[in-house]
């Protein structure tokens, strides 16, 4: 007979690592599972291959890392690399390994499936070169590998800054880098500032890292709208406007970045309640201090729930570990109390700058107001104006507009175009996004095969 | 993309559109084509028929899925290569309906 696990935990980053290593301890069995192939999640990714040493340009950030990973080995926790789940209820996951399929069952599930870049629809966003501008540091850290310069750096967010050094630190021609953010969060922004000097050394991590993209040389454009990338079956230039004139810039890759999203089709398909972020513009499951969810026995830590980087995603993840221990009766009242007592702290000094950040990098009012020809599903070719033709003909909510275009049904199952729909609906009907709903998300949340659906060994 | 030479490697050979490509031994498929096999693009969309590359690198996008080894629709930035490896870009279109 398989075994039932204590607690089952999705996702092998700092939030999934930190949970499963904080229950482990504690005496209970437990299983990670992870889609990568090496334990750390995007932040850490391959931290522990052979290349690290070489891949990762910050040595702080690998040996955090290392720590997070080795910690985690030495748990005792079972791993399960390599595997997606595309099923999960209270008590049970259905997942695939190499195409094969299983079932297993825990007591207690803690998701933990981190954070994704926020796609934002444009014209030619569809060409090959044009990528996200976290997938030329996970190109590195995985890799070694670098995009194809020049490169042309666009958006609003954290990313725009880190990504800028890297690949100036590593010699990559970078033609330009589009700053779209909004002029005003640099004031609403500062309203957060008394409560972010909690924490003066993450300010002045991020302060460094804005100067040293000054100081890099790099052409920077501030104001930047109607970005278009260009190219016959791959990219080949960037065009957008800035201080008042049309420009172009030649580019083989143009990396594009407004800001993070929690990843939340787990979350979604497990049903638990989310709730709508004004100022990020996301939805979020909504949790308490230890990542309980309104669904009895599923937990959700990390950037899964709100994006508050790996600090604070480490603190969350232990919290949840050891709530689901003391749950279990494996540790008394006075264990978790003493167990919590510096995390809090460490979650509370996290969590200070986040006022700020979100604030100074909010996506900007209008981000996906795109013309009518822009396509906004870009696996079924489902463009804005097919949306907003939808709404006019009577649907309003965003699962009616999927079943009459087609957006969100293909093999990303609207992981892409999710925000697009909801935003231009919304904005179409002169509503908030609330108005219009979420994306039904159900099982299988991953493209899976008729074997796999039929292959599992069922648990009695 | 282009590698720079910094990593120990360990190589193997896969085959991309059948031509031999010698790459690091604990890299993705995604990594590998867009690296040192150049590729430009991975797929074709099936209902467009535009030409498609990954976008995300983390399991996210779906535009980096490749035929791997006769098995088509796996996602290449979620798949390590391996020696004698058979990748190949995914360019059916999907029929009218």
């Amino acid at each position: 007979m398989q075994q039932q696990y204590d607690l089952l935990v999705i996702g092998g980053g700092p939030a999934g690592l930190s949970a499963a290593s904080a229950a482990a301890e504690n005496g209970l069995e437990v299983i990670l599972i992870d889609e990568q192939d090496l334990a750390g999640g995007q932040i850490y990714r391959s931290v522990g291959g052979k290349n690290s040493h070489r891949n990762f340009l910050s040595k702080e950030d690998r040996n955090d890392g290392l720590e997070l990973v080795g910690r985690f080995t030495r748990s005792g926790a079972t791993y399960l690399p390599k595997t997606t789940v595309w099923e999960a209820v209270p008590g049970r996951v259905l997942c695939s390994t190499n195409g094969k399929s299983q079932e297993i069952k825990a007591q207690c599930i803690v998701v933990a499936t981190g954070a994704m870049e926020r796609p934002v629809p444009f014209p030619g966003w569809t060409l090959p070169g044009v990528m996200s501008a976290g997938s030329a540091d996970l190109m590195y850290k995985s890799a070694g590998i670098v995009p194809h310069g020049p490169v042309v750096i666009a958006g609003n967010g954290p990313l725009i800054p880190l990504v800028t050094n890297h690949l100036t630190e590593l010699g990559v021609e970078i033609a330009g880098v589009l700053d779209t953010s909004p002029v005003q969060n640099k004031a609403t922004s500062m309203l957060h500032m008394p409560a972010a000097l909690v924490d003066v050394p993450f300010l002045l991590k991020g302060l460094k890292m804005v100067v040293n993209m000054f100081r890099s040389g790099v052409k920077q454009y501030r104001g930047v709208t109607d970005i278009k990338a260009k190219g016959d079956g791959q990219l080949s230039s960037v065009t957008f406007k800035s201080g008042g004139s049309e420009k172009t810039i030649k580019a083989a890759t143009l990396l594009v970045h407004e800001g993070m999203i929690p990843r939340t089709h787990v979350s979604r398909m497990l049903n638990v309640e989310h709730k709508w972020d004004k100022t990020q513009r996301y939805w979020y499951p909504k949790v308490d201090s230890v990542g309980r969810t309104s669904v009895d026995s599923i937990y959700v830590v990390g950037d899964g729930s709100k994006v508050h980087g790996a600090a604070a995603a480490m603190a969350k993840g232990e919290l949840a570990g050891i709530d689901v221990a003391q749950r279990l009766h494996v540790i008394t009242e006075g264990e978790v109390k003493l167990q919590s007592a510096s995390v809090k702290k460490r979650l509370f000094k996290a969590l200070a700058p986040r006022g700020f950040v979100d604030a100074f990098f909010a996506p900007k009012k209008g981000l996906f107001d795109v013309a009518d020809d822009v396509l906004v599903c870009r696996c079924e070719g489902v463009t804005a104006g097919d949306i907003r033709q939808a709404v006019k003909e009577g649907c309003h909510d965003v699962n009616e507009i999927k079943l009459r275009t087609r957006c969100g049904m293909g093999p990303c199952q609207g992981r892409m175009c999710g925000s697009a729909l909801a935003e231009i609906a919304a904005a179409t009907l002169n509503q908030e996004v609330p108005f219009v709903g979420a994306l039904n998300i159900r099982p299988p949340v991953r493209p899976v095969t008729v074997r796999e659906l039929r292959d599992f060994s069922i648990v009695k | 993309m282009s590698t720079i030479p910094t990593n120990t490697q360990d190589t193997v050979t896969i085959y991309f559109e059948g031509e031999a490509l010698t790459v690091p031994a604990d890299i993705s498929v995604a990594a590998a084509v867009l690296g040192p096999g150049h590729a430009g693009h991975t797929s074709k969309n099936p209902v467009k028929g535009d030409n498609r590359a990954p976008v995300c690198l983390m399991g996210v996008c779906f535009e980096c899925m490749m035929e791997i080894d006769g098995v088509p629709n796996q996602q290449s930035c979620l798949i390590t290569v391996r020696e004698g490896m058979k990748v190949k870009r995914q360019t059916k279109i999907r029929e009218k309906y």
